[in-house]
């Protein structure tokens, strides 16, 4: 099979960063994916074993103070930390796309409204729209994405819309509107197609935050509640014993979410690095 | 008979890209004379740039060279690149580069970036006070008008013109003894040319500086230069005194770039555009490297590379078949 | 008021006194400071152009002379300050209706200077290409449209299977190629070029030249700007020459070139490398602002004949009898 050496497949596969991402990124889905397979016992079913026990070879990862299987919880923890990311990443990336479309090509009045819109947004801290939501609906995995995908948007917005604004300037543009397209046409077949590779990259970083934020946010009690797996509440969980339970309890949840977050990174500037238009 | 202070033998430049090699030069030969004008002519590709870079060593580290220049007994390609930096780079050779904004400085003034120049000076001026007498008398030698306010600008505040003929400046309070000028007057306004290329002849003559003028205009360099070397894929196609270049082109390629600028005055039809895409680096060839767009082209032009022969004094030619 | 109508239907394009000013104080806040005097760009000022059909126009002049702005004007991505602009007899610089702006948009095309980006990255050439067509407002069938394409393509010299590929495939001269058949599919009654081989190696760019002179045989119309006076005596039947806004000669190339009148027209020539003519002159100095420019010639700061008259008033253009040359220039009384 002849690859392009210019296409992004090869280009992506000679970047070690990009690729490192791939794969901590790929295992993570797979065990999100094969949950029901690979964990060895029931994440919810408590007193399977002693409470707080070590790891031993029962319990690989040892027990939480209900007697439940940390390895399994875990393993369904992924999923979690999963779905929130890819559902802040997408819906941050819609509505930051068509914010800031909008805002950086038609510009004038329009963009001064959306990005007043998007300023407000950004002074607010995430932690405070988190809290919020938290307070008019019941907290949950649902608020949190909510709560994220707000915050996330505005900058991601920012990005786009800066974007938006340098090609609106490229010839081609010109070129566009001087044979008559229409603004539409053009934001759509001119000027997205060719924001998609920040796009991508702001998915991956944003993806990354949100699962530290998802975690931190579930760590408070404000997000994800018991007896869900949340790699967060777990660490609240063992940071509420961290004097009788085994030191792995607290250590644990938290090594997987630097795991995730360091593939998210590493995809995110592996991308960034591909795009670099110097490289070309 | 002047003395050759610089001579390219034989240059041979690779650049190792992670998928490919890049042939930037195949085969460069040419020598600079003391006090003159050289012109190097060539389209993208030629290997114009990178052979002059090469004399400075500037060029990035994964690359493979082979050939000599030898500056002063010295083989550049073989030297330590402290060596390099100590003597030659803004000692033995200036370089000076198509776009003036990016070779100055936006933040500093004028004056101060001059100064910094004299810092590298071989004879040091030492005293505050001659230094900027200095720099206002080199620039008064260039005709700058009113050199006391313009030490005290910022870049931007100056037209190219002026930004252009402040580097040559820069290249001229170093003393060095070479000037390597690269396309210096492309992004210059065609009135604001003439400025810049008479501060470069007047180098020649009042500051024994010998000069290398690197362009894509033919026309520009038969007006200046006291001998001219034409460049094409990599490698030198013919060489010898302008006159004879310019007037009797033997090599099809140098016919051929004459023949396809639109000319001034005389019949337009005389006007002939060359076929076909300029030489991909990246190809390896077995040829000659404008075989594939010659109007003159023989079978044995594409399977043997012709080489650079002598046919009169200073006179070159590289092809089996010249006019 | 009729004769100016037929004189202007005569004309294909027809420029008359155009004024493109851009305002320097942009803000609202800029505004209030500039206290009542507002700073303007005189980019175009009061330039008046005819073309025929089938000729060509060569509009040459340095960085800053304007030229480009004109041609963005008559296209109308620019906003006109003052002054008609009648294409066939219509004034296109007023409010069209929807079947004038159509027409309008179908029969002036422009090629644009830089060939790196003057090609959308993400389409295909193919679609790159039949753009045009498809926002033309005509319907086309899949087949027209093919075989639209593919004659464009051939007559840039370029090939039918190379509708499939991607810009970035290409080098500067053929994506020159693809942006002039981009203009050609339309079947325009004017082009308008911007400088289109300024970025080209002297050989490709000898190749683009002669597509242009095959159009040119084929009774293209077209105005061509450009920097380069070489490039303008080949292909153009007339030429005006700018400056700081403003035509200060204009006429038949064969003309201009062996008898030019304006000083700065002689300086331009002069300073072309490899001009062997006699009565060289340079410039000196440098061009003052085209912010709020003073009154009289522009040259005046630079102009080595120049007189008192030439500071104060604005020079008139002069007409020679037979319509082939003009001058705005004091010192030139008649021609």
């Amino acid at each position: 099979m002849k690859i392009s050496k210019t296409s992004i497949f090869y280009r992506v596969t000679r970047n070690a960063k990009a690729m490192v991402g791939i794969i901590i990124v790929t295992m993570v889905v797979l065990m999100a994916l094969l949950a029901p397979i690979i964990a060895p016992y029931d994440p919810y079913e408590i007193s399977l074993g002693r409470p707080l026990e070590s790891p031993n070879s029962t319990f690989l990862f040892g027990t939480d103070v209900l007697g439940r299987d940390v390895l399994s919880r875990i393993i369904y923890g992924s999923r979690i930390s999963l779905i929130a990311a890819l559902s802040v990443g997408l819906i941050s990336a819609f509505l930051a796309v068509i914010f800031g479309l909008t805002a950086g090509y038609i510009g004038g009045k329009t963009d001064l409204i959306i990005m007043r819109f998007v300023d407000i947004m950004l002074s607010i801290p995430g932690i405070i729209i988190a809290i919020v939501v938290a307070a008019i609906f019941n907290p949950s995995l649902f608020t949190v994405i909510i709560a994220l995908s707000f915050g996330m948007t505005s900058g991601f917005t920012r990005v786009v819309r800066s974007k938006a604004l340098a090609l609106k300037e490229e010839t081609y543009v010109r070129a566009a509107e001087s044979i008559g397209e229409s603004k539409l046409f053009i934001m759509l077949r001119y000027i997205l197609p060719n924001t998609l590779g920040i796009v991508f990259i702001q998915i991956a970083l944003n993806m990354s935050s949100t699962v530290i934020f998802e975690a931190g946010i579930s760590y408070l009690g404000l997000g994800s509640q018991p007896p869900s797996t949340s790699w967060g509440l777990m660490l609240s969980e063992a940071s509420q014993r961290l004097y009788n339970a085994p030191k792995t309890f607290a250590i644990i949840p938290g090594l997987f979410i630097l795991v995730l977050v360091l593939g998210l990174n590493f995809l995110g500037d592996g991308l960034r690095d591909i795009y670099d238009p110097r490289l070309r | 008979m002047s003395e050759k202070i610089l001579e390219v033998e034989n240059l041979k430049v690779n650049f190792l890209l992670p998928d490919s090699i890049v042939y930037a030069v195949r085969d460069a030969s040419f020598d600079l004379k003391r006090n003159e004008i050289m012109g190097i002519v060539g389209e993208s590709g030629s290997g114009k740039s990178v052979s002059c870079l090469s004399t400075l060593r500037l060029l990035p580290k994964k690359i493979k060279t082979e050939g000599k220049i030898i500056i002063d007994g010295h083989n550049i390609l073989e030297e330590e690149e402290s060596w390099v930096r100590k003597n030659i780079r803004g000692k033995k050779i200036s370089m000076v580069f198509q776009d003036p904004t990016v070779a100055l400085n936006p933040i500093y003034s004028i004056g101060w970036q001059m100064r910094e120049a004299l810092m590298f000076r071989k004879e040091k001026i030492g005293d505050s006070k001659k230094e900027t007498e200095f720099i206002i008398n080199i620039l008064d030698e260039l005709k700058v008008t009113d050199p006391e306010q313009v030490i005290n600008k910022y870049p931007h505040q100056l037209s190219g013109g002026m930004k252009q003929r402040i580097v040559i400046a820069i290249a001229l309070l170093l003393q060095s003894d070479i000037l390597i000028a690269d396309e210096p007057t492309t992004s210059l306004d065609v009135t604001i040319q003439h400025e810049v290329v008479e501060v470069i002849t007047r180098l020649k003559k009042d500051y024994e500086m010998s000069v290398i003028f690197i362009s894509h205009d033919l026309n520009l360099l038969a007006d200046y230069c006291d001998r001219m070397v034409v460049m094409y894929g990599g490698m030198v196609l013919e060489k010898g005194y302008t006159d004879e270049v310019y007037n009797n082109p033997k090599s099809p390629y140098t016919r051929a770039l004459l023949k396809c600028i639109p000319p001034l005055t005389g019949n337009k039809k005389d006007f002939e555009p060359i076929p076909g895409e300029i030489l991909n680096p990246r190809k390896v060839i077995q040829g000659c490297p404008f075989e594939p767009r010659c109007k003159k082209r023989k079978e044995k032009c594409g399977k043997e590379i012709p080489r650079l022969e002598k046919t009169g004094s200073e006179r070159y030619i590289r092809c089996f078949y010249p006019d | 008021m009729n004769q100016v109508l037929e004189d202007n239907q005569k004309s294909l394009l027809s420029v008359k006194n155009l004024k493109i000013y851009f305002p320097v104080e942009k803000s609202f806040l800029d505004r209030m400071f500039a206290l009542g005097r507002l700073k303007f760009v005189h980019a175009v000022d009061d330039v008046s152009i005819e073309l025929k059909k089938g000729e060509t126009l060569g509009i040459v002049g340095e960085s800053g002379s304007g030229k480009s702005t004109l041609g963005y004007g008559i296209l109308g991505l620019a906003n006109i300050t003052e002054g008609s602009i009648f294409f066939e007899g219509l004034k296109i610089n007023s409010k069209l209706s929807l079947k004038q702006e159509k027409y309008k948009k179908n029969n002036i095309q422009m090629v644009f200077q830089d060939p790196f980006s003057s090609l959308n990255p993400a389409m295909r050439i193919s679609e790159v290409v039949t753009r045009p067509l498809m926002v033309s407002g005509n319907k086309y069938t899949r087949s027209q449209v093919r075989q639209k394409l593919n004659k464009a393509l051939n007559d840039v010299g370029l090939r039918e299977e190379d509708a499939g590929k991607y810009p970035h495939e290409f080098s500067g001269g053929q994506k020159q190629r693809i942006a002039i058949a981009r203009v050609l599919i339309v079947d325009p009654e004017l082009i308008i070029a911007d400088e289109i081989t300024s970025s080209l190696d002297v050989s490709i760019q000898s190749q683009i030249l002669n597509i242009l002179i095959k159009m040119k045989s084929e009774k293209l119309s077209m105005i061509y700007i450009t920097h380069d006076l070489r490039v303008a005596r080949l292909i153009n039947d007339r030429i005006a020459i700018m400056y700081m806004g403003k035509i200060i000669e204009h006429g038949k190339t064969s003309e201009i070139y062996s008898n030019p009148l304006h000083p700065y027209t002689r300086a331009l020539l002069s300073a072309i490398p490899g001009n062997k003519m006699e009565n060289k002159i340079y410039l000196k100095g440098r061009i003052p602002s085209l912010i709020n420019p003073k009154p009289g010639c522009r040259l005046y700061s630079r102009c080595p004949y120049r007189k008192k008259i030439c500071k104060t008033e604005y020079p008139k253009m002069v007409n020679d009898s037979s319509g082939k040359h003009s001058v705005a220039c004091h010192l030139v009384k008649s021609i």
